[in-house]
C-alpha cells in the first residue's frame, strides 16, 4: 500500500485514492443498508408480538429478526409478550433462547414486568432463570417491593427464598414491607415483619408503615404492625402520628381502632393541630363527632388560630363549640377568622352607587365589622327648592365613607356547607357630596345608616342582599336602598396540609 | 394553595396593570401624525341638550364663567331645538342655566363643567386633545 500511496506517478496515485475511497464509502453504504433492515425486521417482530400474533412472530424470527429485539424504551419482545394474551408467543420466545434477565431502560426487570402484568404462573415457572431479583428502577422499587404490594404471600415468600432483599430502601425511602402496608396486603405485612424487616422504618419523609396504613385505612394491617412492635406514636416529619394520618385520609373506622389502641389525642403535629383540631378544621363532623366521644385534654395552644374551638367558631359549628366547652375548652378573647373583600352596587329608584370594601369576622361573637366606601356611578338630577315654586335643578355626586358593625342571627346550614342567615347592622356614614355649577352645598357629613343583610356564604365567598335606611333630607330622594354584593373571604387559621400521595398508582 | 391563589391574584393585578399602562401609540412607522395635534388646543366644543315642549316652546340658555350665582354672564342664546353646540375657550369653568315652566312651577336647571385639555406622547411628539363638555340641562 505504501509503495501504491508512494508511486510517483501522480495521476495514477490520485486514481487510486479514489477507487478506495469509493470502495469504503460503499461498504459502508451496504453495512448501513444490512442495518437498517435488520432494524425494520426487529420492529415488525415487535409489532407481532404486540399483536400476540405466534405466525408473524415465527415469520420474522425466521426471517433473521432477533427475539432480544427491543423497542425505544428498551423493552424486548419478552416483555411486550407478557402484557399480551398468547402464551405461545411466549413459550416461542423462552425456546428461541430470549433473555430472562433483560432490563429496559428505565431499569424495570422481565420479573418485574411478568409481575407488573399479573404472570405469576410465568414466574413461577421460570424463576430459577431470574439472576437479577434484586434490580431496582428508576425509582428505586424491586421485584419484592412490587410483589409486596398486591401478591399473595407465596409470591413474596419465593422472591425471598430465591435471595430477595427485604431491607432494600426505594428513592423514597419505602421498603417492601411500607408498600405491602399501604395496600393493605397482611399476610406479605406478616411475612416481612417475621423475617426480619424494619415496621418502624421511616421514609425520607418520616413516614412509616403505620402512617400509611392508617392514611389507607387497612385496620388489621395497622393491628398487625402494633403486634409486631410497630410505634403507635411515631412522628413524621411534620409530627403527625398515625392517628393524624388516619384523620387525614378520613378513615373514620381507622381512626376509632387507633384511639381505641391507645394512640394519644393530646398530641400536637408541628403546625399545632391536635388529632381533634385537625378533624374539625378539615371539616370532617363524623370524626370530629367521634373523638369527642373520648376524655381527653385538648393541649392549650399559645396561639388560637388551629384550636377545634377557633375552627368551631369558624365553621360556625354550634354543636361543637357546646361540646367543646363541656369538655373545658374555654373561649378566650376574640377569634378573628376571616378577612374579606368585596364589592357591589347599591341603588334606589333613581340612584346608582358602586360598593366595595373590606371586614373583618369575628367568629366567636359573630361580628362583622366593614370599612366601605361607595360612590355614584353618574350624578343624579335632583330638585333643590329655591322660593316659592321655584326650585334648582342641580346634577349632585356623591360618595360615602362608612364603618359598620354588624352581627349574624339566625345562621343555617351544615359546617362545610352553604350557611344562609340575617346580619343586622348600624354603619356610621362620612358623606361629600356637591352640585355642578354652583358652589351651593349639598347636604352632606355625618349620619347613622340603620341596616340588613341576608347573606349565603359558602367555602371562601359569599353573596348578600340588604336594606339600608340612608336619610340626606332632600326632597324627591327615596331613603330606602337595597344593596347587593359579592365578597371574598381569606381564612385567618391555619391550614392543615396533607402530606401523603398514593406510593403507585 | 393559599399562596397560590394569592400569587395568581397577583399576576393577574399586574397583568391588568402593564396591559393598561402599554401605550397605544407605539408603530412610529405608520404614518398617523394628522391624528396628532402638536398645538395646545384654546378652544373646545360644548354640547347643551335642553327640553323643548308645549310649555317651553324655546328656551334661553345663560352661560356663566365660574359658578352661575357669581353672574359672570358669557352669552346668552334663545333655542328652539333641544341641541345647541357652542364652541368656548380651554380649562375654564363654566356653568349654564336656563328656566323651565312646568305647571305653576319654575324650574332653573343648572350644569356645568370643563373643557379639559389632556396630552399624550406619540413618537416624541407631544399630542393634546379636548375632551368633549356635553351639559345637560334636559329637564328631570
Amino acid at each position: 500500500m505504501r509503495q501504491l500511496l508512494t508511486m510517483k506517478n501522480p495521476t495514477l496515485s490520485v486514481s487510486l485514492i479514489l477507487f478506495l475511497l469509493v470502495t469504503i464509502f460503499c461498504q459502508y453504504q451496504s453495512q448501513a443498508a444490512d442495518g437498517g433492515k435488520q432494524e425494520r425486521l426487529d420492529m415488525e417482530l415487535l409489532m407481532a408480538v404486540y399483536e400476540g400474533s405466534l405466525e408473524k412472530v415465527m415469520l420474522y424470527a425466521d426471517s433473521g429478526a432477533s427475539v432480544n429485539a427491543r423497542d425505544y424504551l428498551g423493552l424486548t419482545a419478552l416483555m411486550y409478550s407478557l402484557y399480551g394474551d398468547n402464551d405461545d408467543v411466549i413459550t416461542y420466545l423462552i425456546e428461541n433462547r430470549a433473555s430472562l434477565n433483560s432490563i429496559d431502560y428505565s431499569g424495570n426487570s422481565v420479573l418485574m414486568h411478568a409481575l407488573m402484568a399479573g404472570r405469576e404462573e410465568f414466574i413461577i415457572a421460570h424463576l430459577s432463570g431470574f439472576r437479577l431479583i434484586n434490580s431496582a428502577n428508576d425509582d428505586g422499587h424491586t421485584a419484592l417491593i412490587l410483589a409486596a404490594q398486591s401478591y399473595e404471600v407465596e409470591m413474596v415468600e419465593k422472591l425471598y427464598v430465591k435471595g430477595a432483599n427485604i431491607h432494600h430502601v426505594a428513592n423514597d425511602g419505602t421498603t417492601a414491607l411500607m408498600h405491602a402496608a399501604a395496600f393493605g396486603n397482611f399476610f406479605n405485612v406478616d411475612f416481612l415483619a417475621f423475617k426480619g424487616a424494619r415496621v418502624d422504618h421511616q421514609a425520607a419523609d418520616g413516614t412509616s408503615a403505620l402512617h400509611l396504613a392508617a392514611w389507607y385505612g387497612h385496620n388489621e394491617v395497622a393491628g398487625l404492625l402494633l403486634d409486631w412492635g410497630a410505634d403507635l406514636e411515631s412522628t413524621d416529619q411534620d409530627e403527625n402520628t398515625p392517628l393524624m394520618s388516619a384523620i387525614y385520609g378520613r378513615q373514620v373506622e381507622t381512626v376509632w381502632y387507633l384511639i381505641e389502641s391507645g394512640a394519644s389525642l393530646s398530641v400536637a403535629n408541628e403546625k399545632g393541630f391536635t388529632p381533634l383540631s385537625l378533624a374539625s378544621s378539615l371539616e370532617d363532623t363524623q370524626i370530629t363527632e367521634l373523638i369527642l366521644q373520648y376524655d381527653f385534654s385538648e393541649p392549650s395552644m399559645t396561639h388560637k388560630k388551629s384550636t377545634p374551638l377557633a375552627y368551631a367558631y369558624k365553621n360556625r359549628d354550634v354543636r361543637l363549640q357546646k361540646r367543646l366547652v363541656e369538655l373545658g375548652i374555654q373561649p378566650s378573647g376574640l377569634y378573628f377568622s376571616e378577612l374579606g373583600v368585596y364589592q357591589g352596587l347599591d341603588f334606589n329608584g333613581d340612584d346608582l352607587m358602586y360598593h366595595a370594601g373590606v371586614s373583618l369576622f369575628e367568629s366567636r361573637f359573630k361580628v362583622l365589622f366593614r370599612l366601605n366606601y361607595l360612590a355614584r356611578l353618574r350624578a343624579v338630577k335632583l330638585w333643590v327648592p329655591r322660593q316659592n315654586n321655584s326650585f334648582f335643578q342641580f346634577h349632585e355626586s356623591r360618595s360615602l365613607l362608612t364603618l359598620g358593625v354588624y352581627r349574624e342571627l339566625l345562621v343555617g346550614g351544615k359546617p362545610g356547607g352553604l350557611k344562609a342567615g340575617l346580619r343586622p347592622g348600624i354603619e356610621g356614614a362620612w358623606s361629600v357630596a356637591s352640585y355642578r355649577g354652583t358652589s351651593l352645598e349639598a347636604p352632606a357629613g355625618f349620619q347613622v345608616i340603620p341596616v340588613a343583610d341576608i347573606f349565603f356564604h359558602h367555602k371562601k365567598i359569599s353573596l348578600f342582599t340588604g336594606y339600608g335606611f340612608y336619610n340626606t333630607k332632600q326632597n324627591d330622594v327615596s331613603v330606602h336602598r337595597i344593596r347587593v354584593g359579592i365578597e371574598y373571604r381569606f381564612s385567618f387559621l391555619k391550614r392543615p396540609d396533607t402530606q401523603y400521595e398514593p406510593i403507585l398508582n | 394553595m393559599h399562596f397560590a391563589i394569592n400569587q395568581k391574584i397577583f399576576l393577574l393585578v399586574f397583568l391588568f396593570i402593564f396591559l393598561g399602562c402599554k401605550s397605544k401609540y407605539e408603530d412610529c412607522t405608520e404614518d398617523d401624525y394628522k391624528a396628532c395635534n402638536t398645538y395646545r388646543p384654546v378652544t373646545g366644543e360644548v354640547r347643551i341638550q335642553v327640553t323643548i315642549n308645549n310649555e317651553n316652546p324655546e328656551v334661553t340658555i345663560l352661560a356663566f364663567e365660574g359658578d352661575f350665582e357669581d353672574g359672570n354672564l358669557v352669552w346668552e342664546k334663545v333655542v328652539r331645538q333641544p341641541r345647541y353646540t357652542v364652541i368656548m375657550s380651554t380649562d375654564k369653568k363654566y356653568s349654564f342655566t336656563t328656566t323651565y315652566k312646568k305647571d305653576i312651577k319654575s324650574i332653573v336647571a343648572v350644569d356645568g363643567g370643563k373643557l379639559k385639555v389632556s396630552s399624550y406622547t406619540m413618537c416624541e411628539y407631544t399630542c393634546y386633545e379636548t375632551n368633549l363638555l356635553e351639559i345637560d340641562l334636559v329637564l328631570k
